[in-house]
């Protein structure tokens, strides 16, 4: 937001879709400067979180839990009915159920599709394939914002579930076991 | 049920807690420590280091669009070093040659007689807009291969590692690497979309350097050195990036 504030150029309809006066509220303005240097200094970060993610990804082949699958859209639907109330019998789940794939999935695309964006943008001479690869500049830039939206978005969604799952999936979360052995779990 | 304290869940709970105030600490550090020109040291150095790396990729040409893609009004941003009164009959490019110590003095008209080329790009602010303009001028390197060819090493490169410009009140100035200045598409630039450069687009003469940021597009071409040093630079001092290359 340091950054978008000295252009902020999206808008859905007339909406600005981050309106001047949160910058105002936040203490945003003006920092330019600094919000590049962060910026250009902490992509490396995520750009090793990542490296290392796929990396021991691959090798435990972690991945396999996430790729989506042609039967979970069947699924899918089937939590959307229990999740409404229109099914009593909780579906049966693996390591993640399909949204939580779906939403794990799309996440680390985004990820990927941010660096990717992310670099189009910073060195559009030096790269200017990987810009012309995202269909511009602009659409670049726009990826860019977007992806980080959809990321923002997903960390809120997803601490919003985590406080809903409570204490003991938490503590699953962090110490790796597993939080719960109810009977319709598949292993 | 409690979560059994085994071996692991402790470790697990430490690192937990040791990434989250480790995290913590260290924006602290960085935000708390020494700063130079107005932004944290350590990310100025950071920002260094990715200069060095994107140097390592190959100078590309930027990429040129037709002239009927470009803006013919292009946004003006910036009136830095264009506040004092221009008087346009005595304007002249002031030019200190490195090895003599003199100044040679240009007109427009000087640089205008020399062959002209065309660029229409797109132009990059570092606030995130972009737009395709179109501008005209002398290459800066064919000037100095006309003016001033003892700068140059056998290979065609610049002896002295940097550029600097000033406005004719020194109000504003930037510093630009050699290759930079050397590249194909920067121009000492004197025509913006076939007509006269506007007062606020730096007339008479101002530099285009596709290969970076608008901050060092400089307007108004008072002053121009060469350094073995970075000259200094009016947006990197207020904690921008000094490369701002693309």
């Amino acid at each position: 937001m340091l950054i978008y504030w000295a252009y902020p150029a999206y808008k859905i309809g007339s909406w600005p879709v981050i309106p001047k006066s949160w910058f105002n509220v936040l203490g945003l303005e003006s920092q330019l400067a600094n919000g590049l240097a962060y910026h250009f200094n902490f992509m490396w970060i995520l750009m090793g979180a990542g490296f290392f993610y796929l990396l021991f990804s691959t090798f435990f082949q972690n991945w396999k839990h996430l790729v989506p699958v042609p039967s979970d859209g069947k699924r899918l639907w089937q939590m959307g009915r229990f999740a409404l109330g229109l099914e009593k019998e909780k579906p049966v789940e693996g390591k993640y159920n399909p949204a939580q794939k779906l939403a794990y999935f799309t996440t680390i695309l985004a990820l990927a599709l941010v660096v990717a964006s992310g670099w189009a943008i910073y060195k559009p001479a030096r790269l200017f394939w990987m810009a012309e690869a995202l269909g511009g500049y602009r659409n670049a830039r726009f990826i860019h914002f977007s992806c980080t939206v959809y990321l923002v978005l997903f960390f809120v969604v997803h601490v919003i579930q985590v406080v809903r799952a409570g204490w003991r999936n938490f503590s699953a979360m962090v110490t790796g076991g597993t939080s719960t052995q109810s009977p319709n779990q598949i292993p | 049920m409690k979560t059994p304290f085994t071996r692991n869940a402790v470790i697990s709970w430490l690192f937990f807690f040791g990434l989250g105030l480790g995290t913590f600490f260290f924006l602290r550090h960085i935000n708390k420590g020494p700063k130079i020109d107005g932004i944290p040291a350590s990310l100025r150095q950071g920002l260094e280091r990715n200069e060095q790396i994107s140097r390592k990729l190959p100078v590309q040409r930027v990429l040129e669009f037709p002239k009927s893609a470009a803006v013919l009004k292009p946004r003006a941003n910036g009136k830095y070093g264009l506040k004092t009164a221009l008087d346009s009959a005595s304007f002249r490019m002031q030019v200190v040659n490195p090895t003599s110590g003199d100044t040679l003095s240009f007109t427009t008209d000087q640089l205008k007689a020399l062959p002209k080329t065309e660029v229409v790009f797109d132009f990059k602010c570092i606030e995130g807009w972009n737009q395709i303009t179109w501008w005209a001028g002398l290459r800066f390197s064919d000037f100095i291969r006309k003016f001033y060819p003892h700068l140059l090493n056998p290979d065609g490169t610049l002896k002295y590692a940097h550029v600097g410009l000033m406005t004719p009140d020194k109000q504003y100035y930037v510093g630009i690497d050699a290759e930079s200045m050397m590249h194909p598409q920067t121009l000492l630039c004197y025509e913006m979309s076939g007509q006269p450069l506007p007062l606020n687009q730096g007339y008479p003469l101002r530099l285009i350097i596709p290969v970076k940021y608008g901050i060092k597009h400089l307007k108004r071409i008072g002053y121009l050195y060469f350094s073995k040093e970075k000259p200094k630079d009016f947006w990197a001092e207020r904690g921008y990036d000094y490369d701002a290359g693309h």
